[in-house]
């Protein structure tokens, strides 16, 4: 967690006082998200792209392919890989080797929902069996920080990932020699969509004195005990489970917690899938048109 | 079978050899015979120039600049109480760029060679336009994000700094303007895009301060005649004027508007 500013005592209590009567400082309740922003195809430079808001937290994500060879293990799969990069970010308040590890460990949960067969198909990736796949670099770069960075990368990686266009490939095979070549279509307008479908979504749950509250502000991190990064699926399936923070908690806590979370999750997901298609309607049909600034309000959806 | 291959490697050998044809061949796509360059500009034309202030709101002063297609986040931290006891501010700039901002991805994002040497330059040439003295003991930060890239990257750079100082409202002895200018086929194109500069021809980057007529700094990498410097000089000094404009207008905008604000209020 990055150091927070230390809140005096006096606003500590106002900020518990808030939570337990359920009226956080920004007006919301203990089980409300700050209100997501979203909008797709932002950079032409990479395969797919998107800027998230949640409240003041702004991520970037940009998805570009490299074409290499499958590896011994899992010949029929591509491979997929998530770095965040915290770099030129001075409202995360960390600088250095701390910093790399914070964003380091929220790759590293990435990568795990990833690498999860059950939540993202990687033979989807696989271009020739035993031969060629794709290797997929999803690059989450962090803007401004203000709480929450868990959940604002895994809703820009699930967003990123579902307009990314696939870039098609005609595969020729050589029988005599047996050898395949691979050519990259020269039509921009041919290319494939990745099933992102089972794709989960981070729900982070902290506790602050007995009370379970989610999308915590930078501020409320100054109070919270402990906090629990849930991955949610759709249907509501936790797959993914880390804690974080100092505080200890006791079983019963981390029922209700988990079950504040599979509550949440399916919603999120729902919200996140209309911001989705509402963005994907606003994209002209063809080619890039830079009518709109890209932080211009109008962008977001 | 043979003798067709062999013929066919003495051809390209000719056509590597003989580099006068080649660079005949590369310029003339450049420019179109009606003297138009490859994304529809006349040669003194810039690219589209587009901004956007106070994107950050937890930044002093912001600007988020689109030139063509380079697009970049700008920030300044500061004036705040710094550690070094100087009777004057104490400027920094961080660079960093987005993995995805070029077609091939990058590797690093963050101090390499590349970006090092655009935080020397952007901190010299703001050393010498922010009046530095009317904040002794402090630091002023800038922090600039590469979203997307477009060929030359100082210069963009330079332009959105100015502008998100100017919204900081840090005093400036003048606007800082940057622009680039080549010589392809004899004619001397404005504000290069990542074609243009691909290109083995003769460029030259200039920085100036506009109103004062100042050089801030001034870098040719490449071989150029004397006659040629000079006019080169001039449409450098041209572009960056008509830069100056775009972003004079800009600032006037963005003034207007928030003034409105404070009316209505």
């Amino acid at each position: 967690m990055p150091r927070v500013p230390v809140a005096s005592e006096d606003e500590r209590k106002f900020i518990v006082d808030g939570i337990q009567s359920d009226f956080r400082l920004d007006g919301r309740t203990s089980r409300m998200y700050r209100p997501v922003l979203l909008a797709t195809d932002v950079v032409n430079t990479a395969n797919g792209s998107c800027l998230l808001k949640l409240g003041g937290t702004i991520v970037m994500a940009g998805v570009t392919f490299e074409f290499t060879r499958t590896s011994q293990e899992s010949p029929n799969e591509g491979r997929i890989e998530a770095t965040v990069d915290g770099s030129g970010c001075h409202s995360l308040r960390i600088f250095g080797r701390q910093r790399h590890l914070f964003t380091k460990q929220i790759s590293r949960s990435l990568n795990y929902i990833l690498n999860n067969p059950k939540c993202f198909d990687r033979e989807q990736l696989c271009v020739v069996k035993g031969h060629h796949c794709w290797l997929v670099h999803v690059d989450i770069s962090v803007l401004r920080y203000e709480g929450n960075l868990y959940d604002a990368c895994s809703f820009a990686m699930k967003a990123a990932l579902s307009e990314t266009k696939v870039p098609s490939l005609q595969v020729t095979h050589d029988e005599e020699t047996s050898e395949v070549t691979v050519d990259v279509c020269d039509d921009p307008f041919q290319f494939g969509l990745l099933n992102v479908s089972n794709l989960p979504v981070f729900i982070s749950v902290s506790q602050v004195s007995g009370i379970h509250i989610v999308d915590t502000t930078l501020k409320e991190d100054s109070v919270t005990l402990a906090r629990i990064t849930y991955g949610v699926k759709d249907n509501g399936n936790i797959v993914y489970m880390s804690k974080d923070g100092g505080g200890s908690l006791d079983l019963l806590n981390l029922r209700s917690m988990s079950k504040v979370a599979s509550d949440i999750g399916p919603q999120m997901n729902s919200l996140l899938l209309d911001k989705i298609h509402l963005s994907k309607a606003k994209q002209p049909l063809w080619g890039h048109v830079n009518e709109n600034l890209l932080f211009d309000d109008i962008n977001f959806v | 079978m043979d003798t067709s291959s062999t013929t066919m490697k003495t051809s390209t050998k000719n056509n590597l050899t003989s580099t006068s044809n080649m660079e005949h061949v590369a310029a003339f796509d450049l420019i179109s015979v009606e003297g138009y360059r490859m994304d529809g500009r006349k040669s003194d034309e810039l690219r589209q120039f587009r901004c956007l202030f106070n994107t950050m709101s937890d930044a002093d002063g912001s600007c988020y600049l689109e030139h063509g297609n380079c697009k970049l986040l700008a920030m300044i931290y500061g004036p705040y109480e710094g550690r070094s006891n100087q009777e004057q501010a104490v400027i920094t700039c961080d660079f960093s760029m987005t993995q995805y901002c070029v077609s091939e991805r990058r590797l690093k994002t963050y101090g390499d060679l590349k970006s090092q040497k655009i935080q020397m330059s952007i901190q010299r040439v703001f050393q010498q336009a922010i009046l530095t003295e009317t904040y002794p003991k402090s630091q002023i930060d800038i922090y600039l994000k590469i979203l997307q890239s477009d060929g030359n990257d100082y210069c963009p750079c330079v332009n959105a700094t100015t502008l998100a100082l100017i919204n900081a409202g840090i005093p400036l002895k003048d606007f800082v303007c940057s622009s680039t200018v080549g010589n392809i086929q004899g004619k001397y194109i404005v504000d290069l895009n990542q074609q243009e500069e691909q290109q083995q021809t003769p460029k030259l980057t200039l920085t100036i301060m506009p109103q004062r007529n100042e050089i801030v700094s001034l870098s040719c990498e490449s071989r150029v005649h004397a006659i040629t410097y000079n006019d080169m000089l001039d449409s450098a000094t041209n572009a960056c004027q008509q830069l100056f404009s775009s972003m004079k207008q800009a600032v006037i905008e963005q003034l207007k508007t928030s003034l409105n604000l404070l009316h209505d209020n």
